[in-house]
């Protein structure tokens, strides 16, 4: 009896990976032109390549919608279901101990292991750090390399939401990467204090600008809306993050998109495709959190139109050296968290201006 | 010609008070016309609805012979009806003209004609005999003059009535004669006036014709000359009431309050308090007298721990206080009955037990430890309602249902009663009807009698006259004058020394700490 | 040290104050306009936020930065009009019911956002519109104070505009006169026949109309988007500027410039490296220096007293 059981089961297991039930919740809709519509796109390409049946499920914007969809999809037969963002954290990890035979996938944050019973979700984390370190690069090549709108002064900027660990992980590879194409860079660094307040990052980084700054990295979630605005007033460059913002805003601003050189950008797509990938063969590490830097493709520059447009070729060559150099482990990018302090304001006062 | 008659007026209140029980008041033309009434005999109720600010439940209201309703205040006015209240309506940090033409400013493009609002204030002043400086702010401006002000607010708005709800309470004897001529010359213009007061001896002095309310009632209508002031007291009140108060010769004993050099700034950096100095001994009672905001407020508050940061010292029985604040200074016995009893003499939503023993709660009989014995706290309050016989049907009435006579011997009654070495009384006796006072004041002479020493702060130039063993004045925050008895003096003496025309040299004021 | 005077003795500096200090400048006359009535507005903060989000909408729908800004300031005036309503009619507390409306518009801008764009943290892929820069002739050729002066936000001319008018306003017309009574003493204003409650709503409209341009400011001149919560604080700061002033417009105004200037000095001081911690502090410890100097004034003169009482 129990023999037959573990042989049907077996069957069951088989037959179930033979056409992967997947579901995607997105806590929002689409056309976010971000991480949703990414993470659509990676689902869409799983479909296409992978043969797994795929359902995608806008909850919208009512928070207290989320979590009974999120337990009427698991009572479903769905073999997989992906959620995104913090936002999503704490109710999955609660609903996730309730449907042990479910898998379910977690990006750009992790659930909290220690809490324990969390067997069957696997986080997806970006290594920020290591996409930062090419957006520092390019702004290093960038800034003396006497394009328009740049000036000899080896000059950059930043501007940071809060002066908090995550931010910090984007600085201290952008730091490093500037460093490494030119040791005697200069970096303005300013936090906001805040993510909503575009009009304080639009005065944060004219100021940046005005200091001889040419080139400015955007870690500032809404308040970032402002160094856009700052870079076409005062006819600098700009640098994305997350997703491409360039194509983001080139259908509302054409002139605002060709001051944005790229994008720092999570691969949400790219990673969700992987980690469907490694479920079907099998290898994927249910019951922890994976952070994916270049060599998953987890992260990466926005190869847009802007970007080929804007950046010469040999900076952009030099950008895949380095993706390579990583790749190969040959550099390696250090990441702020746990990070001492002392550490970290040495690293940010040499290369203070 | 009849300016006013207001026949059968009833009013019930929502509340189900019968305000107005059938009121029947009539004026002519041109005379001074006293109104006169205890404490809720329906007065206010009645000029409320000449005025409009109140609608009659039923009842019919003429004016100049036709029959009118008056809606509101602006109705009121525009039918040539003008109040001035007691409590003056008027902005402080405006300048007279601008007091006096708000709300129809003559106008010269987009901006206000100062110039024509100056030339309409100098006009009226002119022809009224109401002198006022108009482009002067009123904050800056004695008490007197604010009432002018008032009276030609009214004026320039076309009033033909006047009615003066108490508006001698507040003026010095000086003022007050200035006020009655004006009045007079006023009548004689043919302007119509209603005058409310407690204070009978001006009702002889100024109408024509007096009014008697009682109960929501009237009680008749007399030529003045016609009646003396124990007339009046009888009819307002049902009983004869002791006009003078009976004052043993005092028994000072030793000293029991030390103020020296007590300076004060007030918030806003105005120096309200400068070096006044006196002392009062037990068995005493020291009047304090002064027209209203020259310092006599924040004296108070500062004696009793309610207001801080003055310089100087304050010593009882020896020991220095200053800076203590009001539940150590209860304890170490000062007993204060403050200026507004509904702001912060009582507690309107508790009753009148819970207000007897808001400060002695924590004390044997009524409490132990932490429990409460409520059956304690109402035999003792059924007691001091008898024995200061507050009218209420019962102890667990909110104070805030009683009459302002009855509530003012609610805070009297615990006052009296905390065993206190010195007692502070501020306007003890302010708008509180002829009984009550009578029986507050006995009160006060009786504690002195017993060994309390009792700083009495009033207004009232009677009430300090008849009760203060000694006198001091204050004007503008100093001590400017002292009386160490009180026979000879009058209203009047007193009245130049609160104007500051008068001044007593150092050494005489000296004499108020040097005993 | 040369960067810090580069960075501070610059025309932009300069230039950067003016344009900081709009939308504060607009909040304290919101703030003004209510308070001489006596009816405090608390809800500046909600209103600005509507009017920033009506704006971006309403230009982006009909191609008019112009009718974007009509719209926003009439959004934020049908809400201060709401606020009345609640405060005077239903007799609700006006500091309680402000912050309600603050909280109420935080959120139905993004609901909103959500509704029309299915975005909700801005209005990124909205094509709105902005309202023009003003080049002033004459003044923009002179060196130093043309770069100062000239070329702002339409906007920000007229909030410094705005003072002079307020101050005319409030001071020198009948309604100023009558808001003014109502706010110092209003039972002398109803003694005259003034209608109190009409004079409150009128307060409040033109506190609305204010704090309207405010908002647009933010999002159809400061920055081209609406983002949620945008306003940040500015309406609560714009009540402090009006506080450091008193019942005067210019007081409003040299209060706004205060913050302004603390506010343009910590972006110019964090971009030469001064800890962000110490530069957002900045326009805080601008204002306890502002009251310590009041406060002073008053110290000495206890001072003096004292001193001449031990002489005594």
């Amino acid at each position: 009896m129990k023999k037959l059981l573990v042989v049907l089961l077996a069957v069951f297991v088989v037959m179930s990976f033979a056409q992967l039930k997947v579901a995607l919740l997105i806590n929002g809709t689409l056309g976010d032109k971000s991480f949703f519509d990414s993470a659509a796109r990676g689902i869409k390409m799983a479909e296409k390549d992978l043969g797994i049946k795929a359902t995608i499920i806008e909850m919208g914007y009512d928070q207290s919608a989320w979590r009974p969809t999120l337990e009427d999809i698991a009572d479903q037969d769905y073999d997989v279901i992906i959620v995104g963002t913090w936002q999503m954290q704490e109710i999955l990890e609660d609903v996730a101990p309730m449907y042990p035979e479910k898998k379910f996938i977690i990006f750009d944050t992790t659930v909290d292991y220690s809490k324990g019973d969390l067997d069957n979700v696997y986080s997806i984390l970006y290594k920020q750090n290591e996409g930062s370190f090419l957006a520092g690069a390019l702004a290093a090549m960038i800034t003396t390399s006497g394009m328009e709108k740049t000036n000899p002064q080896p000059i950059i900027g930043f501007l940071g939401g809060m002066d908090i660990p995550v931010i910090n992980d984007f600085l201290v590879g952008y730091i490093e990467g500037a460093k490494y194409i030119n040791p005697n860079i200069k970096v303005i660094i300013s936090y906001a204090g805040a993510f909503n307040d575009p009009a304080k990052g639009k005065e944060l980084v004219l100021a940046q600008y005005r200091q001889g700054a040419d080139i400015s990295f955007n870690v500032a979630g809404e308040t970032g809306i402002g160094l856009l605005e700052a870079a076409k007033e005062m006819d600098k460059w700009a640098i994305g993050v997350d997703s491409d913002q360039a194509l983001i805003v080139e259908e509302k601003d054409p002139d605002m998109a060709w001051h944005i050189v790229t994008s720092m950008m999570k691969n949400v797509d790219l990673s969700i495709y992987r980690a469907l990938k490694l479920t079907i063969e099998g290898k994927c590490p249910y019951g922890k959190a994976e952070a994916l830097g270049i060599a998953e493709k987890g992260i990466g520059l926005a190869d847009n139109k802007y970007y080929e447009k804007i950046v010469p070729k040999k900076f952009r060559d030099k950008i895949k050296e380095i993706e390579k150099l990583i790749l190969e482990g040959k550099i390696k990018v250090d990441t702020a968290f746990g990070m001492p302090r002392e550490k970290l304001d040495e690293l940010r006062n040499s290369v203070r201006p | 010609m009849k300016a006013i008659e207001m026949i059968d007026i009833v009013k019930v209140y929502p509340n189900g008070i019968v305000a107005n029980k059938g009121v029947n008041f009539e004026v002519e033309e041109g005379e001074i016309h006293a109104l006169v009434g205890e404490n809720g005999a329906g007065k206010t109720t009645l000029m409320k609805i000449l005025f409009g600010i109140e609608q009659p439940t039923s009842g019919e209201i003429r004016i100049f012979e036709k029959e009118v309703h008056i809606h509101s205040p602006h109705d009121a006015i525009a039918k040539g009806i003008g109040m001035v209240h007691q409590h003056f309506m008027l902005v402080p940090s405006f300048t007279v003209a601008e007091n006096i033409v708000l709300g129809m400013e003559p106008k010269k493009g987009f901006s206000i004609d100062m110039d024509e609002a100056v030339k309409i204030v100098e006009e009226a002043s002119k022809r009224y005999g109401l002198e006022v400086p108009p482009t002067e702010r009123v904050l800056d401006l004695p008490v007197g003059i604010k009432q002018r002000i008032e009276i030609l607010k009214a004026l320039v708005r076309g009033a033909k009535i006047l009615i003066l709800d108490e508006p001698t309470a507040v003026l010095t004897p000086q003022e007050t004669e200035e006020l009655f001529v004006a009045l007079k010359n006023l009548a004689k213009k043919g302007m119509t006036i209603i005058f409310i007061s407690h204070k009978l001896k001006e009702v002889k002095e100024i109408s024509d014709r007096v009014t008697v309310l009682r109960d929501g009632k009237t009680m008749g209508t007399f030529l003045t000359k016609d009646v003396s002031e124990e007339d009046i007291s009888r009819l307002m009140v049902g009983r004869d009431v002791e006009l003078v108060i009976e004052r043993p010769e005092p028994k000072p004993g030793k000293i029991v309050l030390e103020v020296k050099n007590l300076n004060y700034f007030r918030e806003d950096g105005v120096q309200v308090l400068k070096n006044v100095s006196f002392a009062l001994r037990e068995g005493e009672i020291l009047g304090v007298a002064g027209v209203e905001g020259n310092g006599q407020r924040e004296l108070v508050e500062i004696l009793t721990g309610l207001r801080f940061g003055a310089i100087g010292s304050v010593r009882l029985l020896g020991e220095e206080i200053l800076g203590y604040d009001a539940y150590t200074l209860r304890r170490k016995k000062i007993a204060h009955i403050p200026e507004d009893r509904v702001e912060k003499g009582a507690a309107l939503k508790a009753s009148i037990a819970e207000n007897l023993i808001s400060d002695r709660y924590y004390k044997e009989p009524f409490s132990k430890r932490l429990l409460l014995f409520p059956r304690k706290v109402i035999e003792y309050a059924k007691k001091a309602i008898k024995d200061f016989s507050i009218k209420t049907d019962s102890p667990l009435t909110p104070v805030g249902m009683l009459s302002g006579g009855n509530m003012q011997k609610v805070v009297v009654a615990r006052e009296f009663t905390a065993g206190a070495k010195l007692l502070i009384a501020d306007q003890p006796t302010r708008g509180i009807d002829v009984g009550s006072t009578e029986f507050v004041r006995k009160e006060l002479i009786k504690v002195r009698d017993e060994g309390v020493a009792v700083l009495l702060v009033s207004a009232d130039l009677q009430e300090i006259l008849q009760l203060s063993d000694r006198i001091i004045v204050m004007y503008k925050g100093e001590i400017v004058g002292y009386f160490d008895k009180n026979e000879g003096l009058t209203e009047e003496e007193l009245g130049y020394y609160m104007l500051g025309v008068k001044r007593h040299d150092e050494n005489k004021i000296k004499e108020a700490f040097a005993l | 040290m040369n960067e810090l005077v580069h960075g501070i003795l610059s025309p932009q500096f300069f230039y950067s104050i003016l344009r900081v200090t709009t939308p504060i400048l607009f909040a304290a006359l919101a703030a003004l306009l209510s308070d001489v009535a006596g009816s405090t507005n608390i809800g500046i903060e909600g209103m600005m936020l509507m009017s920033a989000f009506w704006g971006v909408m309403v230009s982006a729908w009909t191609g008019s930065a112009w009718i974007g800004l009509l719209a926003g300031v009439t959004s934020s005036v049908l809400l201060s009009l709401a606020l009345a309503y609640f405060y005077l009619n239903l007799k609700t507390d006006l500091v309680l019911a402000g912050i309600a409306f603050n909280i109420f518009s935080s959120g139905a801008t993004v609901f909103l956002l959500y509704l029309f764009t299915g975005d909700k943290g801005s209005s990124s892929s909205l094509k709105s519109y902005v309202l023009p820069k003003i080049d002033i002739p004459l003044i923009k050729d002179i060196p130093v104070v043309g770069d100062i002066l000239s070329g702002h936000h339409v906007l920000t001319y007229i909030a410094f505009i705005s003072v002079f008018v307020v101050q005319y306003f409030i001071y020198k017309t009948p309604l100023g006169l009558r808001l003014r009574a109502v706010g110092e003493n209003p039972d002398a204003a109803q003694s005259v026949g003034i209608s109190v409650k009409k004079i409150r709503y009128i307060s409040m409209l033109l506190s609305g109309l204010m704090a309207g341009f405010g908002g647009a400011f933010l999002s159809m001149g400061y920055v081209s988007w609406f983002a949620r919560d945008m306003t940040n604080g500015r309406g609560f700061i714009g009540l402090a500027a009006q506080a450091l002033g008193g019942h005067s417009a210019f007081g409003s105004m040299w209060g706004s410039l205060l913050f302004g200037l603390a506010e343009a000095a910590s972006y110019t001081l964090q971009a030469i490296r001064i800890p962000s911690e110490f530069t957002n502090m900045l326009p805080f410890i601008f204002t306890i220096i502002a009251l310590a100097i009041y406060a002073r004034s008053k110290l000495l003169q206890i001072k003096k007293i004292k001193e001449e009482e031990k002489k005594a």
